[in-house]
């Protein structure tokens, strides 16, 4: 076949931008590449927890969020997959109780279990909607729909069980429900440059920690209307440094 | 009879004479109503003939009429009557994308253009940028993707460049993929009475006026997810020059009323007068030139803001300035009056203006030069502020010794907002590298007590504060006034 040159030219950048566009290196990904909208209003669920999978089995890498509003429900980290929310970048829970999958009695926006290297970076939003939240679940209780126990199924924005080589670095987290973030059994957590300020719900536990070993934190602010810290079972937290609450004191 | 046969001949003359304004209705030139014919071609046909015969109007009775770039020609009017849409088509392919600045509605070098009546321009900007985005994704269109979206190719909904005689009246814009409307190099334009609603993609500015000289905004109302009502420079050679805007109302999920960003050549004799401005996330007025525009003879008068970000941000800055020193010179704000909002004042938008900056208590005025490159004689007359207060130390924390004063970076090549530096050490007014500036009845209140003082003065040369009257929750003995390095 003839090919003519500026042809072969055209097709070489296309494909060399084709390259570039898809994977700026190896193993970044855009959210748009996976359907992703930031417009805060798009649900984008089941894009993103197809996009963790893909990561996933291309060997991991880390999923990018520029700066927008990407609304979801529930979706699960996955092992050396990361999650880089940059300035900017919000991750909106939904205010559908019915978004929310329920992980062996415990749900959350995003859930982990039994991965190990997983990491939620950058200086972006995780953002619950309390009042649209509750509002949608009282209405489904005096319906009848929910049973009055649902307050135990009550989403935490991040939940981790029994994983390993965790971190959640820089991100400030807004508008928790009974657990802003809970960490049941996990292994080399670090939460660092953390800013948690949940005090819509009337009594919001900004850490939840339980049966976790190689704990660090650092630098964390935390505005919570419950405990800023809460733990249950046997902790090992090796480092606290700079962290503090609203009053100037410690955890 | 003469006198009647003169009559005869006179409106016989009025009737062919294509001097005079002619009118011809959209079906003429077999252009559809229904929403889903492409009238494109059909439209241009139509533009291009009332051009050639002379010039006269087009008119659009009430329908959906879907088409892509229609390229504006001399002495046509568009004039869309009340429920007459003009929809913007979903695929980018009918925009002249191989343009720099492709938009539904594009002039360049054209004169005595109008665009009238109580219709309707939109954009369908979100879907026009999904598509472009797909075609991206798709490798067909080569794009760098800022932030995860398209940088080049977002039609605007209005583009005009150098046509002078212009006027705007009327109309609704919705939904641009971009700017909303843009105004370069144009002159004696007036755009009267219109409606901006457009929240439905990234950068939606509301207007954008850039290097336009007697250009008058009136009379309308704009809300958009990008700058409100914005003036910018792009060509350091030009600058806006005699603008007048009045009687707007405008809200807007970044700033209200904005100079800048690109500020190449600069502003000069803009009045703006008897605004209001409302639900904008960053400031309600702000002058940023941090690429060598000269900004003088600026006033604003009369000026409302309810539940916005901050009120007031003046800066010089030097990012893309090559050299060129930007200037703020002779500004006069009086009869000013904002309510700042404790919470997110934006909530709601779609694109909300971004969670940025952090952490930092609730953001002061701020009037900021350069060492030596001082901003020079504001004056600030009949103002009231009103900040909800409350800072937190412990949340965020910036001290007024010398050596936290001086720890405040310049930021010289930073992109300009009010929140750059992050936490400031004042809860009213920040005010760095100034040469002459009055407070003149001017009044602070923050509602809850502060940590910080209501207003530093760094680096200042020739104030005068004494008009300057502050309240602070139930604080009634605290310095309130911090000057360091300045003299009266």
């Amino acid at each position: 076949m003839l090919i003519k040159p500026e042809a072969m030219k055209r097709i070489a950048y296309l494909s060399l931008f084709f390259l570039m566009g898809a994977n700026v290196q190896a193993n970044e990904y855009n959210a748009s590449l996976f359907g992703c909208k930031s417009d805060g209003v798009t649900n984008n669920t089941s894009s993103i927890q197809y996009a963790i999978d893909f990561i996933a089995n291309e060997g991991g890498g880390t999923l990018h969020f520029y700066v927008g509003r990407y609304l979801t429900g529930s979706f699960e980290l996955k092992s050396n997959v990361t999650i880089e929310l940059h300035e900017g970048a919000v991750l909106l829970a939904s205010p559908n109780v019915y978004d929310y999958l329920d992980y062996s009695g415990s749900r959350a926006l995003i859930y982990a279990n039994g991965q190990s290297n997983i990491k939620i970076q950058g200086k972006g939003v995780i953002q619950g909607q309390v009042p649209l939240f509750t509002a949608n679940m009282e209405t489904l209780v005096s319906k009848g729909i929910m049973g009055r126990d649902s307050k135990q199924l009550l989403p935490d924005l991040i939940r981790m069980e029994n994983s390993k080589q965790v971190s959640v670095d820089g991100i400030m987290l807004l508008n928790g429900l009974e657990n802003v973030q809970s960490y049941v059994g996990c292994t080399q957590l670090t939460l660092s440059n953390q800013i948690i300020k949940s005090n819509v719900y009337e009594s919001s536990t900004g850490i939840f920690l339980s049966s976790c070993s190689g704990v660090e934190l650092r630098a964390l602010y935390v505005d919570a209307s419950g405990k800023a810290l809460r733990e249950v079972g046997k902790n090992e937290i090796r480092i606290q440094e700079n962290c503090v609450t609203p009053n100037g004191k410690k955890l | 009879m003469p006198t009647k046969r003169y009559i005869l001949s006179f409106i016989f003359f009025l009737l062919i004479s294509p001097v005079f304004s002619t009118e011809y209705n959209a079906s003429f030139f077999g252009i559809k109503s229904n929403g889903t014919t492409l009238n494109t071609t059909s439209i241009q046909k139509a533009v291009n003939f009332i051009s050639e015969q002379g010039g006269g109007t087009l008119k659009f009775y009430v329908g959906r009429y879907l088409t892509g770039t229609i390229v504006l020609k001399p002495n046509v009017t568009i004039h869309l009557e009340e429920g007459a849409v003009l929809v913007g088509s979903t695929n980018i392919y009918d925009y002249n994308i191989d343009t720099p600045n492709c938009a539904l509605i594009y002039g360049k070098g054209v004169d005595n253009i109008a665009i009238k009546g109580k219709g309707v321009i939109d954009g369908q900007g979100r879907e026009v940028a999904y598509h472009l985005m797909d075609q991206i994704h798709n490798g067909i269109l080569a794009d760098p993707l800022d932030y995860d979206r398209p940088r080049n190719r977002r039609p605007k909904a209005i583009y005009l460049r150098e046509c002078s005689n212009v006027r705007i009246e009327g109309i609704t814009i919705r939904n641009a993929a971009d700017w909303v409307q843009t105004y370069d190099q144009c002159e004696d334009m007036v755009v009267d009475g219109i409606t901006v609603d457009s929240k439905e993609f990234w950068n939606n500015d509301g207007i954008d006026i850039v290097d336009c000289k007697n250009f008058k905004l009136l009379n309308s109302f704009i809300d958009s997810a990008d700058d409100a009502i914005c003036l910018k420079s792009h060509d350091a050679s030009k600058r806006c020059e005699n603008v007048e805007i009045r009687n707007c109302v405008a809200r807007s999920s970044a700033n209200g009323i904005k100079f800048g960003t690109v500020s190449a050549g600069g502003y000069k004799n803009i009045r703006i007068i008897n605004n209001k401005v409302y639900d904008t996330f960053r400031s309600a007025f702000t002058i940023a030139t941090p690429d060598g525009g000269m900004v003088e003879d600026i006033l604003v008068d009369s000026l409302h803001a309810y539940n916005t970000g901050n009120p007031l941000y003046l800066r010089i800055g030097a990012r893309w300035n090559n050299g060129r020193q930007g200037t703020i010179n002779q500004v006069v704000i009086q009869n000013m009056y904002v309510e700042v909002a404790a919470e997110k004042p934006d909530a709601g938008y779609s694109y909300e203006g971004p969670i940025e900056d952090n952490p930092r208590n609730i953001s002061p005025s701020g009037i900021v030069g350069l060492e030596g490159q001082p901003i020079r004689n504001v004056t600030l007359r009949n103002l009231e502020f009103v900040y909800p207060g409350g800072g937190n130390p412990n949340y965020a924390y910036r001290g007024t010794t010398q050596e936290e004063l001086a720890a405040i970076p310049e930021m010289a090549d930073a992109y300009p907002e009010f929140s750059q530096f992050k936490e400031l050490p004042a809860w009213g007014f920040y005010i760095r590298h100034v040469e002459g500036i009055i407070f003149d009845n001017v009044k602070l209140r923050a509602k809850a007590n502060e940590y910080r003082p209501a207003l530093v003065l760094d680096d200042v040369n020739g104030y005068d504060v004494s008009g300057l009257t502050v309240e602070e929750g139930t604080n009634k003995r605290k310095k309130q006034i911090f000057v360091q390095n300045s003299k009266k």
